[in-house]
């Protein structure tokens, strides 16, 4: 495995007498897209904010690209997004590119070469010499995009990146990640949109009240729930009643119910048991939870108490 | 050098910036007034003493003057604060590129007195020319008044930061003013002091000079703007301050209080720096 691009030990954060993260322990492997996710108020854009040097940890230590947190070398090869972002509005788009590639201590000749590259990349070629003040939020959050483009960066750090985009934005943003990570950048999306981290990020941390309560490859926390979506004639009461005890019934409409079973392997048996009870198949098909199942398990209980899980496979199955 | 990015970044705000253009106009306005005023009061003058005394008496009303509209641009200059930035959101994306906070507050104090010294160049250039071209009177030291005046700025300019790193706009902007203003009652009573020889005014005022050193800087400019003390309008002058006369300073400023207002500008940067640097944005 390549080096990790993000690791933090016990990273806290206290305003006042708050907590807003109690103890962050993440690792985020370089060259993967990692999905940082939690309700609002958990304390993801307080993490994001350490992560990148803006605010400073109570306790604990992290390291980006091998550095210790707030070394300014690492941050010459990150590109970050604020959640809230804003520039100088009586600047154009090139100028604020301008500014930002320079900060990173790019020579004028790279800035002239990148700029109209980045802009490109984002979506706002031809908008180049208009004033950022006259550009629509949707614009601007392209624009923050840009920025944080503009020196190639090897880790980029995404907080709400499509807050402010339409639906086309939304998959531009997403395919732009996807180009990201095919030229081998780490990306961490900082996001509420489950939908969003479902489709690009390989890995996830869920993180609630300050702390993660799950992390781990997308795979393994969707297959945690094996179920079997199984549509047939003659799915009676009693038939189902029948069934042994380990497959519990999770959802039932007429000819439609959905199983969950220990383990994927034990499909062919539930076939078995149904035919051998006189029913007609139509259909039968492994199920996976979807990120919001797993989401909201997580999050509305509060610990892994509510994750329906079999304890046989649990060991397996998370992290 | 990320400072000069800033210090231009500063710069092209400034120029861009609508009420900094009108407030230069208003300067030449002022000028212009001052110039017409001192040649009307010489042309009424009853001999060429009173003339050329009346035009260094309206010069050095003009820089008293104008030591309040410096004290307001160099609040202004500096923009918005940088908490108020923080919170809105502009600086994070600037923040967290490889750079200093140091960078950022260094390039926009360093971008804020080059405007300061441009505004102080223009407004004594043209005080002093309109009052000589009109009356023939021109100060022996001007240029040594004009860096008075703007070590005057730049600790107004330096509070202003400090103030910044905290407070919002508004609130970081008030306060470095009634600093100001406080350095300036605070020099009238030292001056009144002086004059009917009140020990414990007098030290009032120095005190007050030593805990916000901008009016001691103003007073201390205007001593270079007097006609030559061996000459008639000098020594009437001279008199003059001499019976509590607040817009004339007969003596020169103390070499240590120069360089305690140095210090002290740079003292309330750097603690401006680091209150910044350590704030979480």
């Amino acid at each position: 495995m390549t080096e990790a691009a993000i690791a933090t030990a016990g990273l806290r954060k206290e305003y006042g007498g708050n907590v807003a993260l109690q103890g962050l322990d993440l690792t985020v492997p370089g060259g993967e897209v990692f999905g940082f996710l939690g309700p609002n108020g958990a304390g993801k854009t307080t993490a994001v904010k350490m992560l990148v040097g803006l605010a400073r940890p109570t306790e604990g230590s992290g390291w980006l690209l091998g550095r210790p947190l707030g070394d300014r070398e690492a941050r010459r090869r990150v590109g970050f997004l604020p959640e809230l972002f804003r520039f100088h509005d009586w600047l154009t788009a090139q100028e604020v590119l301008d500014l930002h590639g320079e900060l990173h201590g790019l020579s004028r000749a790279e800035r002239q070469a990148r700029i109209p590259e980045v802009l490109e990349e984002v979506g706002l070629a031809g908008h180049a010499r208009e004033r950022v003040g006259t550009f629509s939020k949707g614009m601007q959050q392209r624009l923050g995009l840009a920025q944080a483009l503009i020196n190639r960066p090897e880790l980029v750090i995404l907080d709400e990146p499509t807050s402010a985009l339409d639906p086309i934005g939304r998959r531009d943003v997403r395919e732009l990640i996807q180009r990201l990570k095919a030229h081998g950048v780490t990306v961490f999306l900082n996001s509420h949109l489950l939908s969003e981290i479902e489709l690009v990020c390989d890995r996830v941390a869920i993180v609630d009240r300050g702390r993660v309560v799950q992390q781990g490859g997308l795979d393994e926390l969707l297959t945690v729930r094996h179920e079997l979506d199984i549509r047939a004639n003659g799915l009676t009461d009693a038939v189902l009643a029948r069934l042994p005890e380990r497959w519990a019934i999770r959802e039932r409409e007429p000819g439609r119910v959905v199983l969950e079973i220990p383990r994927p392997e034990d499909a062919p048996e539930v076939t078995r048991f149904l035919v051998a009870q006189g029913i007609d198949v139509l259909e039968l098909r492994q199920r996976r939870a979807n990120l919001e199942d797993v989401f909201l398990q997580w999050i509305q209980g509060g610990d892994g108490a509510r994750l329906d899980v079999h304890p046989a496979d649990a060991a397996g199955s998370l992290v | 050098m990320p400072v000069w990015t800033f210090t231009r970044l500063t710069l092209r705000e400034a120029s861009c910036n609508r009420l900094l253009a009108i407030a230069f106009g208003l300067t030449l306005l002022y000028v212009g007034l001052v110039g017409w005023g001192a040649r009307a009061l010489a042309d009424h003058a009853p001999n060429p003493l009173a003339a050329v005394t009346s035009a260094a008496g309206m010069e050095l009303v003009a820089f008293f003057f104008g030591g309040f509209m410096l004290a307001l641009l160099a609040v202004f200059v500096a923009g918005h604060s940088t908490r108020h930035e923080s919170e809105s959101g502009l600086l994070q994306a600037v923040l967290a590129k490889p750079i200093r906070r140091l960078d950022l507050l260094a390039g926009r104090w360093l971008g804020s007195a080059i405007v300061l010294a441009v505004w102080i160049a223009v407004f004594t250039a043209g005080v002093v020319l309109a009052v000589g071209w009109g009356v023939g009177f021109y100060p022996p030291r001007p240029i040594t008044a004009a860096a008075l005046m703007l070590l005057e700025g730049l600790v107004v300019l330096s509070l202003r930061l400090l103030f910044g790193a905290v407070l919002g706009t508004l609130a970081s902007g008030i306060l470095p003013l009634l600093l100001w203003g406080l350095a300036r009652i605070g020099g009238l009573v030292e001056v009144v002091g002086n004059a009917l020889n009140i020990g414990s005014m007098v030290t009032a005022g120095i005190v007050t000079s030593l805990l916000v050193p901008t009016d001691v800087l103003g007073r201390g400019s205007s001593y270079y703007l007097l006609p030559d003390l061996a000459t008639g309008a000098g020594q009437e002058l001279a008199q003059q301050a001499a019976r509590g006369n607040p817009f004339v300073s007969a003596s020169p400023i103390a070499g240590p209080m120069v360089v305690w207002a140095v210090l002290y500008a740079v003292a309330v940067f750097a603690a401006g720096a680091v209150m910044f640097s350590r704030r979480d944005v």
